[in-house]
């Protein structure tokens, strides 16, 4: 005997031949006995929608074996969603009273039946000449002969000619008779039809796929299995119609216009939409069976003649759907009391499938029904209970490990109710297989899921009610056969086998998660999922040592046990859509590791938990706080460190920026990759490592032994963390950002404006200009000059002041160093800083795609050159004034000497010429005229950016406008005594001699003298 | 040319016309003062002949030894310092000097001319054409030889000399300038003597009208009558007379 390991007992054939996605219809009798299950039904009135009373499979029986209405009918609606067993109930009721006497039963089956195979249904075997005319006309209908793109096209002549009279169509609702209703109405019935007609429209809604083929389909072949089409698919829906400006704009002009308005209004495309599905049904009629039969004519016939036969006419109708284009009739033909003045006809029964709202607008029918019969169980203790729910999967387990053919031989030669054998009682393996995995009330066995896992892949699918179709497609079909291929490989249970599950699963928790993956490298993820799913309830460590063995995990044994040392982290929040918790629920311990957290950081603990193991996203709090607590960490790491980094104000800000740098993926907060540093992958190890950070921040006291999981927690988050530091650190040491570098380049050029820099300048020298202090006072206009700096030159500077301290504290951000996040720079990375230091210098291309520093530098080239043109003006103005070989303060002395002695003599016109010069003359006397001839050389040549930039923002100008100043107003000055001599000689018309001048007031001294005494004595 | 070098000549040449505005200083003040010298000079000069032709045995209040004094210090400064002297305070103290002297001479002059004419000033003042009624041939006649002796009498005869010979006549000078300030006087006065016979030869009413009409209150035209408008029309003086609005 093969050990019970990796052990397949089902068979893929019979898997596929017992999962059919509408097994009501679909599935053999034998197998659809074999899988019955009866599942309990709520029993109440077909408006009300919730509450009722349970009910069972034989009580719908029995309510459709009832006494007839008064009116000689009695229907009762079957109503649930899709899946959820409706056809299977249909069915079974059918077969049940296959053999009930005096009733002439009618199956529609969903699948497989078109209209025009219901109405062929509805008449079989029946004779008459109403019955006879609809064979006839059956005969005679388009459809009987033609192809289906003859018929598509038919059908949208149909629909043409139908909305071009909407008034004529038998509408369910009211038609309007006013308003803008009305008005719409009357527009599509006049343009509709050319919209239906034309050629582009027609190719659209004929295309492979389209609208028409689909309702041709359903008309003549009715639903297939496993085609996903609803109650829907019988209908026109706005989408149908060509809406985008391509399709629309290659229509013609009438259609065109029509189209473009239904674009652009929806309430018009709604209308058009509804007049259309107004006339389906109508088409429907004409092309598949024939305009010419009216159904109510053919059920009084078909009554009368039962009635004649003592008959009742009883319906099963797996879903009403399948009468589409007739189905007005019908409804109308079967509330026709049995009993009236033409005569009486025969009792009707009609059991029959419907969704939740399909009699909403008929009232008429509604109110006729009888109490309708609920599939909306939910799963749970109030519903569907776990048992149930095994049961109803054991029996699919069991007609899975049967060959299909015997089943059906079994069935077929039943001779009792326990005619179908349970296939684990020929199973070698029977006794462990029970023992480890359990079995369902019925005896058959669980295998490969157990109780637990069953119970939580059952509550995974049925989120809101219990769904037949999810369990038998998920748990068995994809399960089965996807087990099936993993159990030889060793695989099972793999991740493609579980992954219907995930989302709704409570997950393991990352920590166990994380540690599995540790120790199982190369299998964690099947050994995870055996935990996940097949662990007792409340505990993810608790797995029998037999199943392990059974799928070949025996060598996991002993490691599991270590796993239980983090027994106390198992806690698993339920999720969050789960309505009700499953057998195979964990509850929450009642004191865990996270208990102590407080209420905000327990909830993103727990977020975390399910951000792993359900891939739900984190929400924009948590996401906030992890990054925070991630940023807070690694900065702690960093600043404690090998590597040299500032974390100043600026670190935060621009180096290691927790909303840029960090990526938590799968958040519901928009982030962006480009940038990050640090992304945290949606893992269970992230998840561990995150929820070791959480306990590490907020719980620093706790104790390892009382709480063993936490040395782990520590350990995980200490490697990650480290892991992540070593991404942020070769993000700090690489290469600087391309906003550094022009902030690098800006700072250099701002530094030679306000005069920082030296002329040939070495690698140092550009370090040390740089972080030179920008002074208020740097480069600033000293008043020696009555015109001052050139408008643009000292906007220039004005910006280089303002900007220098902006980008040094980037630059010092990018490559100081600093001692905490307090401590000022104390160090700069100049082998990082050079190369974009050297790149630029090399060029002195004053051009940043950068908008911090781009205005700057547009404005560094226009600046020079002007202030340039104005130093090399000033220079050359006074060149020839001044003498190279004699000192500047020798020859300010002689020019004063000289002025103050025509001031002395009167001769000196400018008043205030003396002083103004003897001030520019004690200006730097023993520099300027160095710095004129300097700069006189310099403006002789060829000047490169840096060379000029270092001469304009230098002392030179101020120099060179102390000598320009002074010999400007010395010339000026010279001049205007020159002239004054040469005036002055020209009035005195030359010297006069003063011996005769002297001679002749002698002379007159002498006379006045004497006539003074004469007259006096 | 540079600065320096500019400077250089231009020092030479401020030494130079500093020098040369020395000499021209000195000659100025020399010459300032030889005009003031010789100015006083002529003035004494004339006031020699003014008093020899009026008879005037008075002498002119000169402070001659204040003259000698500043007279002194100044040759002593020409000794001493040569042409600079004119530009030293001597100079100017006997240019001031030389001033006051004149000023004063000037004042003693004027004054014993104007004493001449104090006879004749009742005769001048009685010539006011406010005061005068009569016949426009006397009034115009009194009225012009005082307004000769008025304007002759303000006249300095020293530095006016020349005026008054054009006024008075006589190439003599003041003798028969005297003469014919007489000769003036007498045709004022029988001027004067006319004037007073025609109005005498008035009827009472009219010289009342003009002794009224003459007064500060004047003569009121609602006092004027017919007869008294007849009556100065008949004496020929009324359109002597005109109507003011009080």
């Amino acid at each position: 005997m093969t050990a019970f390991r990796n052990f397949v007992c089902w068979r893929d054939d019979a898997v596929l031949a017992t999962t059919p996605r509408d097994a009501g219809s679909v599935i053999s009798d034998g197998h659809f006995q074999a899988i019955h299950y009866p599942l309990k039904v709520r029993r109440r009135r077909l408006e009300q929608r919730s509450g009722g009373t349970w009910a069972t499979e034989t009580e719908v029986m029995e309510a459709l074996k009832a006494p007839l209405r008064p009116d000689g009918y009695l229907l009762i609606p079957i109503v649930g969603g899709a899946g959820t067993g409706k056809s299977h109930l249909v069915r079974w009721v059918k077969g049940q009273t296959q053999d009930q006497p005096r009733w002439e039963s009618r199956y529609l089956q969903k699948n497989r039946t078109g209209l025009r195979r219901a109405v062929e249904i509805i008449i079989r075997g029946l004779t008459g000449p109403k019955i006879e005319e609809v064979r006839e006309a059956l005969d005679a209908a388009p459809a009987h002969s033609e192809a289906d793109d003859v018929l598509g096209e038919r059908l949208l002549d149909e629909l043409a000619l139908l909305v071009a009279r909407p008034d004529d169509l038998p509408t369910h609702s009211e038609t309007p008779t006013g308003g803008e209703p009305l008005q719409m109405r009357t527009k599509l019935a006049k343009e509709l039809p050319d919209v239906l007609h034309d050629p582009v429209v027609r190719r659209k809604l004929l295309a492979e796929g389209a609208v028409i083929p689909r309702l041709v389909g359903l008309a003549l072949r009715g639903r297939q299995d496993g085609d996903g089409l609803d109650d829907d698919a019988t209908r026109f829906s706005p989408s149908d119609l060509p809406d985008t400006f391509e399709e629309i704009g290659e229509a013609s002009s009438g259609a065109r216009n029509l189209l473009l308005r239904l674009a652009s209004l929806s309430k018009l495309k709604d209308a058009a939409v509804a007049v259309i599905n107004e006339a389906l049904p109508v088409a429907a009629k004409r092309f598949a069976v024939s305009s010419q039969v009216d159904l109510i004519d053919v059920f009084r016939d078909i009554r009368r003649t039962l009635h004649q036969d003592g008959k009742e006419l009883v319906f099963f109708i797996e879903d009403l759907t399948v009468l589409h284009g007739v189905e007005r009739e019908f409804l109308d033909a079967i509330i026709e009391p049995a009993h009236g003045p033409d005569g009486d006809m025969c009792g009707l029964r009609v059991l029959f499938a419907v969704t939740e709202h399909h009699f909403d607008e008929l009232d008429t029918v509604r109110t006729r029904c009888e109490d309708a019969y609920w599939f909306d169980s939910r799963y749970g203790d109030d519903g569907v209970d776990q048992d149930d729910a095994l049961s109803f999967l054991a029996r699919y387990l069991n007609a899975a490990r049967i060959a299909p053919t015997a089943i059906d031989e079994a069935w077929t030669s039943r001779h009792s109710a326990t005619w179908l054998r349970n296939a684990c009682s020929q199973c070698p393996h029977q006794m462990a297989c029970h023992e480890t995995f359990g079995t369902s009330d019925e005896g058959f066995g669980l295998y490969p899921f157990n109780a637990s896992a069953a119970g939580r892949f059952i509550q995974a699918v049925s989120p809101d009610r219990f769904d037949p179709r999810y369990v038998v497609r998920d748990l068995v079909n994809r399960f089965l056969l996807q087990a099936a291929a993993d159990m030889p490989r060793g695989d099972f249970p793999s991740h493609s086998s579980l992954e219907p599950f995930d989302r709704n699963s409570a997950p393991l928790p990352p920590l166990i998660s994380a540690r599995i993956r540790s120790l199982r490298a190369i299998d964690h993820e099947r050994v995870s999922n055996i935990l996940r799913y097949w662990s007792d309830p409340g505990s993810p460590t608790r797995v029998s040592e037999a199943t392990l063995d059974a799928f070949g995990l025996d060598d996991f044994i002993r490691e599991l046990l270590s796993l239980q040392t983090l027994e106390g982290a198992d806690f698993s929040p339920a999720p969050q859509d789960a309505h009700t918790p499953a057998r195979g629920d964990r509850a929450e311990p009642s004191a865990t590791i996270q208990s102590g957290l407080k209420a905000s950081w327990r909830g993103h603990f727990d977020e975390l938990s399910m951000w792993a193991g359900n891939n739900r996203d984190l929400s924009a709090t948590a996401t906030k706080d992890l990054r925070e607590l991630v940023h807070k960490t690694i900065r702690e790491n960093v600043d404690n460190g090998p590597t040299p980094v500032n974390l100043g104000d600026q670190f935060n800000e621009t180096r290691f920026v927790r909303d840029t740098h960090i990526v938590i993926h799968g958040s519901v907060t928009r982030q962006t990759v480009e940038n990050a540093v640090v992304v945290i992958g949606r893992t269970e190890t992230n998840a561990a490592a995150l929820q070791g950070l959480i306990i590490a921040k907020e719980l620093q006291d706790l104790k390892t032994q009382d709480w063993p999981e936490a040395a782990y927690y520590r350990r995980l988050a200490a490697t990650t963390v480290e892991a992540w530091t070593n991404d942020v650190v070769r993000t700090l040491i690489g290469s600087p950002a391309q906003s550094v570098v022009c902030a690098v380049h800006g700072l250099i050029v701002a530094s030679a404006v306000l005069g920082h820099l030296t002329s040939r300048p070495t690698p140092a020298d550009y370090l040390e200009a740089m972080f030179h202090p920008a002074d208020s006072n740097d480069a600033a206009p000293q008043p020696v000059s009555p015109d001052g700096p050139p408008p643009k030159w000292a906007a220039l500077v004005s910006k280089a002041r303002e900007l220098k301290p902006r980008l040094l504290r980037t630059i010092e951000a990018e490559f100081g160093e600093s001692r905490g996040t307090r401590g000022g720079v104390r160090a700069i990375q100049a082998d990082r800083l050079l190369p974009p230091v050297r790149d630029f210098t090399s060029t002195w291309d004053p051009v940043s795609d950068d908008p911090a520093v781009s205005a700057f530098m547009r404005a560094v080239l226009p600046a020079a050159d002007e202030a340039w043109e104005a130093l090399s003006h000033r220079v050359t103005d006074v060149a020839a004034l001044v003498d190279r070989d004699r000192s500047w303060a020798e020859q300010t002395a002689k020019v004063l000497t000289v002025l103050r002695a025509a001031h002395a003599a009167g001769r000196l016109q400018d008043g205030t010429a003396v002083d103004e010069l003897t001030r520019l003359a004690d200006i730097n006397s023993d520099r300027v005229l160095r710095s004129f001839y300097a700069c006189s050389d310099a403006v002789a040549k060829d000047n490169t950016l840096p060379e000029k930039l270092v001469l304009l923002a230098g002392d030179t100008p101020d120099d060179v406008a102390v000598v320009h100043g002074f010999a400007k107003r010395a010339a000026t000055a010279v001049d205007g005594i020159e002239q004054d001599l040469a005036d002055r000689q020209s009035a005195a018309g030359g010297a006069t001699d003063s011996e005769a001048a002297v001679t002749l007031a002698l002379n007159a001294v002498t006379r006045f003298a004497g006539t003074v005494e004469s007259v006096a004595s | 040319m540079t600065l320096y070098d500019q400077c250089v000549d231009l020092q030479v040449k401020l030494d130079a016309a500093q020098t040369a505005d020395a000499s021209v200083a000195v000659v100025a003040k020399a010459r300032q003062l030889v005009q003031v010298l010789n100015e006083a000079s002529t003035y004494l000069a004339g006031i020699e002949a003014f008093k020899s032709r009026m008879n005037i045995q008075e002498r002119p209040p000169l402070d001659a030894a204040a003259v000698m004094e500043a007279v002194r210090a100044f040759r002593g400064g020409l000794s001493s310092h040569g042409a600079n002297a004119f530009q030293h305070q001597p100079a100017a103290k006997l240019d001031r000097v030389t001033k006051e002297q004149q000023a004063r001479a000037t004042r003693w002059a004027t004054s014993r001319w104007r004493e001449l004419f104090d006879p004749y000033q009742p005769l001048i003042e009685r010539a006011d054409p406010d005061q005068m009624v009569g016949n426009s041939i006397h009034r115009v006649t009194a009225q012009a030889r005082a307004a000769t002796l008025t304007m002759v009498k303000g006249l300095d005869p020293i530095t006016k000399a020349d005026e008054l010979k054009a006024r008075l006549g006589g190439d003599d000078g003041t003798a028969a300038w005297l003469d014919t300030i007489d000769s003036i006087a007498a045709q004022l006065q029988q001027a004067l003597q006319a004037i007073d016979a025609e109005r005498a030869a008035l009827s009472p009413e009219v010289q009342q009208i003009l002794q009224m009409a003459s007064s500060e209150e004047g003569f009121a035209l609602s006092d004027l009558t017919t007869s008294l408008l007849d009556g100065l029309r008949l004496a020929g003086i009324d359109t002597d007379l005109v109507v003011r609005r009080r």
